[in-house]
């Protein structure tokens, strides 16, 4: 567990920790003064329109932005102090992934064992894990060009975890992706994260985040407009939640007292199914399903959908751009 | 008139006449600082050698009679000049063109566009050869100067011209091919320079030969020859376009990947079937195995085309046959009083050459990363910036151990033709290749961390290399025409430039001008231009390897 601060019961500093941040290119300042810090396997979603700094301040914690004000500290380390030692600890996604087209998947995930300088006898047998892992172990002869977009985003996943980084850097890694690959990355990352990986991820796919973070930033015009967990968004903009149940005695007399239950907005009905709009802060999915059995629902299925963070974003944006 | 004339290009209708590629490079042409300022660098070396040149020969005050009938003289060598200067330009302006577009991926959209191959391509040619007829236009008035010390007649003055125009336009429509089959800008320039360098002998030679006769020393031009000469490149010129305009929709989707050259693919299948028939001999296995340490070492040497043995053999073989051909033909079969100057000639391509490609293959390393984006995901290694780009360099050394060999063969073969063997004459030979070589990888290299893209690289280190090469002899030319040509000036811009360094060296093999003497006096310049050169390749080397992270773009 962690407090506010993101130091954990063990006295061990966050993750990441980000302080008074400005990064200018020439007269144009992308970061304008943004703080925040991740607890240890904490997934952080940096959200923000293009131009809103998320990539410069990602590329200040990959070691390879400077100069910049403020401090970014990793693991406790400031990245200036010992740039070597942060990039053991960071796995860095670009936008672009950045594979060398002439090289096969073996090739490239053992070129990079070879930049990290991991032991030669546990490489065979390391890729082969993370092949598995990203699904990806037929192709480990094919050349790196002929694989789809979303093969080679797992490729590059692969090759940002080939030397156990404890942080993942991941600057858009679902953009330009089909929903198909979309979903496979994502599924990946929710792995990452259950083993205990702290990761960094940007996006402009709002359903992505909200499914995968438990803690989001939200970036305009070089500074932090919001930053915390996502429920707290909803908190603070009263924002609904839509949650989806299947009963089995539908009824006009059930959707009544279903409508009385404190916290709901709206009820639909569309034959046995209920739409139900709900305030977030005020009543929680758990709570919810408890109300409606309570209220006399034989529920056969319960879906709650994600937040609405693009609600969110717009309401707490302007569109503006550094 | 210039106003009249632009108030009546505004008024034409050029909107419908629906030339919207031309149109959108023009005006990304004008809208950049560089085009004006090379325009103005080139102007400016132009016009001072060409001042130099007259300055030089006649000086000031010098009466009409002086002059009289010196104009032949400097019209050829003015026309060389612009000549020489078209083969280096026009393949850096053109070598973008189509292979530009593919690499920012906008190439798809053009063909996906109702615009048919042809109109593209004829439209990127005709945006290419506005700004390099604008350099040959440059040039006319020097060449009026030149009619006026007479010597040349109105019919070589406009033939001269003719020539120089058919040279660029035919050098422009080889680019546009070369870089509508070409993955990567990088590429086109690289077969546009060597099919530059090659395209002289077979069409622009002819062009440029035939009729140049008349103006370079025969008496009369023949005009039938001339005639033949120019419809010979207008073929040439509609053959490189159609086969462009014939490839540009299938190779739309080319990528760098593929980068060796088609000719090497073509020579694969050639020597697997000669190797078939051969009975399976393999004398250079291609196993890159996988990366043990060193990874971008591994990858340099054994992976990329220019550094894998069997296209080191063959890029060896290229430049050693022609050499090991030519120099002895030159030696057998060329009359005794020009066959000094052929050889140096042949030595100065093959120094050009070399130079050219390493230079341009080291200019390219790191930029080439930087705009495939792949660098960043390099610099996120716990490698040092100092072994990622002495990594990235091992592939030109191998490079240059390759080129040096055909100049090694060239220095040898001179040494044994001018029996007794001049241990001096290979002991220079031997430096200068050591000193040299290295020098330019380093200068290239240091170019190549600050520029962004590969293209820019390329072009930078070309210029550098050219404009060092020019300054020096402008700066001995005007030294020489202010009779500051005492022996210590002499020594001074012997120990500064390379051109006239090789040239001595030649003549140390023949014992000629004095080199007979083994006292230190008589080498000093040799020692000191050595001195100078190496120094300033460990200066190089320093200044790449100082703050190397930072110029590689990370924390260091």
């Amino acid at each position: 567990m962690s407090d506010a601060t993101g130091t954990n019961e063990n006295g061990a500093p966050p993750m990441v920790e980000i302080f008074n941040l400005w990064v200018k290119y020439g007269p144009v300042e992308a970061v304008r003064g943004i703080s925040f810090s991740i607890p240890r396997g904490g997934v952080f979603g940096f959200i923000g329109p293009n131009g809103a700094g998320k990539s410069s301040t990602i590329r200040v914690l990959a070691t390879l932005q400077e100069p910049f004000a403020g401090w970014a500290k990793i693991d406790g380390v400031d990245t200036r102090n010992d740039p070597t030692r942060i990039r053991r600890k960071i796995g860095y996604l670009p936008d672009s992934v950045g594979l060398y087209e002439d090289l096969s998947v073996r090739e490239y995930l053992h070129f990079f064992a070879a930049a990290y300088d991991l032991p030669e006898a546990n490489r065979p047998r390391l890729i082969d894990d993370l092949l598995t892992l990203t699904d990806l172990a037929h192709k480990i002869d094919a050349q790196v060009v002929a694989l789809s977009r979303g093969m080679q985003q797992r490729l590059g996943l692969a090759r940002v975890l080939l030397h156990d980084p404890d942080l993942l850097l991941l600057d858009e890694p679902a953009s330009g992706l089909d929903p198909r690959a979309r979903i496979e990355i994502r599924e990946i990352l929710k792995e990452l994260a259950r083993m205990g990986k702290t990761i960094l991820i940007s996006s402009h796919i709002l359903h992505e985040l909200s499914q995968l973070c438990s803690q989001i930033g939200i970036l305009e015009a070089g500074q932090l407009v919001f930053e915390g967990p996502l429920a707290d968004i909803n908190r603070r903009l009263g924002l609904m939640q839509l949650v989806h149940a299947q009963v089995v005695n539908p009824s006009e007399e059930l959707t009544q007292r279903v409508r009385k239950i404190r916290g709901i907005e709206s009820v639909e009905v569309r034959g046995d199914r209920l739409s139900i709009r709900v305030r977030a802060e005020a009543l929680p999915p758990e709570t919810l399903l408890e109300e409606l059995r309570t209220a006399g629902a034989s529920v056969r299925m319960f879906q709650p959908e994600s937040l609405e963070l693009e609600t969110a974003f717009i309401k707490l944006t302007e569109g503006k751009t550094a | 008139m210039i106003f009249a004339v632009m108030s009546v290009l505004r008024r034409l209708p050029l909107a419908s006449l629906r030339l919207p590629v031309l149109v959108k490079d023009l005006t990304e042409q004008a809208a950049q600082r560089r085009t004006y300022l090379i325009r103005f660098v080139y102007g400016l070396v132009l016009f001072t050698s060409s001042g130099v040149l007259f300055y030089a020969n006649l000086g000031i005050g010098a009466t009409a009679r002086q002059t009289l009938g010196r104009g032949s003289t400097y019209f050829a060598i003015l026309l060389t000049f612009q000549i020489v200067a078209m083969y280096l330009v026009v393949p850096l302006l053109t070598a973008g063109a189509i292979a530009g577009e593919r690499q920012r991926e906008t190439l798809v959209l053009l063909v996906l566009s109702p615009l048919t191959p042809r109109q593209i391509v004829l439209q990127k040619y005709l945006s290419r050869m506005t700004p390099v007829l604008s350099f040959v236009f440059l040039s006319f008035p020097l060449l009026a100067i030149t009619y006026t010390f007479g010597g040349v007649t109105v019919a070589e003055l406009i033939l001269g011209i003719v020539v120089l125009i058919f040279v660029c336009l035919e050098l422009g429509a080889f680019g546009i091919m070369c870089s509508a089959g070409c993955a990567t800008t990088a590429q086109a320039l690289g077969a546009t320079y060597v099919g530059a360098l090659l395209f002289p002998w077979f069409c622009s030679g002819v062009c440029c030969t035939l009729p140049a006769a008349g103006l370079w020393g025969a008496e009369n031009t023949s005009h039938v020859a001339a005639v033949v000469a120019a419809g010979f490149c207008v073929f040439s010129t509609a053959a490189c376009l159609t086969i462009a305009e014939t490839v540009l929709a299938g190779r739309t989707f080319v990528t760098a990947n593929r980068n060796v050259p088609p000719l090497f693919r073509l020579m694969d299948r050639f020597f697997e079937a000669l190797n078939a028939a051969a009975g399976g001999i393999v004398l250079l296995h291609d196993r890159p195995g996988l990366p043990a340490r060193e990874p971008i070492r591994w990858r340099e040497t054994r992976k990329r085309s220019f550094g894998t043995p069997r296209y080191l053999a063959r890029i060896l073989l290229a430049m050693e046959l022609p050499v090991l051909v030519v120099a002895p033909a030159i030696r057998l079969y060329a009359a005794p009083a020009v066959q000094e100057r052929v050889i140096l000639t042949l030595f100065g391509l093959t120094w050009m050459c070399v130079i050219l490609l390493v230079g341009v293959f080291a200019a390219s390393l790191v930029s080439q990363e930087r705009s495939r984006q792949t660098l960043s995901v390099l610099l996120t290694c716990p490698l040092s910036g100092r072994q990622i780009l002495e990594q990235k360099l091992a592939g030109v050394d191998r490079l240059i151990v390759i080129l040096a060999v055909p100049l090694a063969s060239l220095i040898l073969f001179e040494a044994w033709w001018r029996s007794p063997l001049s241990g001096t004459y290979l002991l220079l030979s031997a430096v200068s290749l050591a000193v040299y070589l290295p020098c330019v990888k380093w200068l290239a290299a240091g170019l190549g961390l600050r520029m962004r893209t590969q293209l820019v690289a390329m072009v930078a280190i070309v210029s550098v290399l050219v404009v060092w090469i020019a300054s020096l002899g402008l700066a001995i030319s005007a030294l020489s025409r202010f009779h500051l040509d005492s022996p210590a000036v002499r020594e001074f811009t012997l120990v500064l430039s390379p051109i006239d360094i090789v040239r001595s060296i030649q003549k140390t093999a023949t014992n000629a001008a004095g080199y007979t003497s083994d006292s230190l006096k008589t080498y000093r310049p040799f020692l000191l231009h050595f001195a100078l050169y190496g120094g300033l390749s460990f200066l190089l080397r320093m200044m790449c390897l100082t703050n190397i992270d930072r110029r590689l773009g990370r924390v260091p």
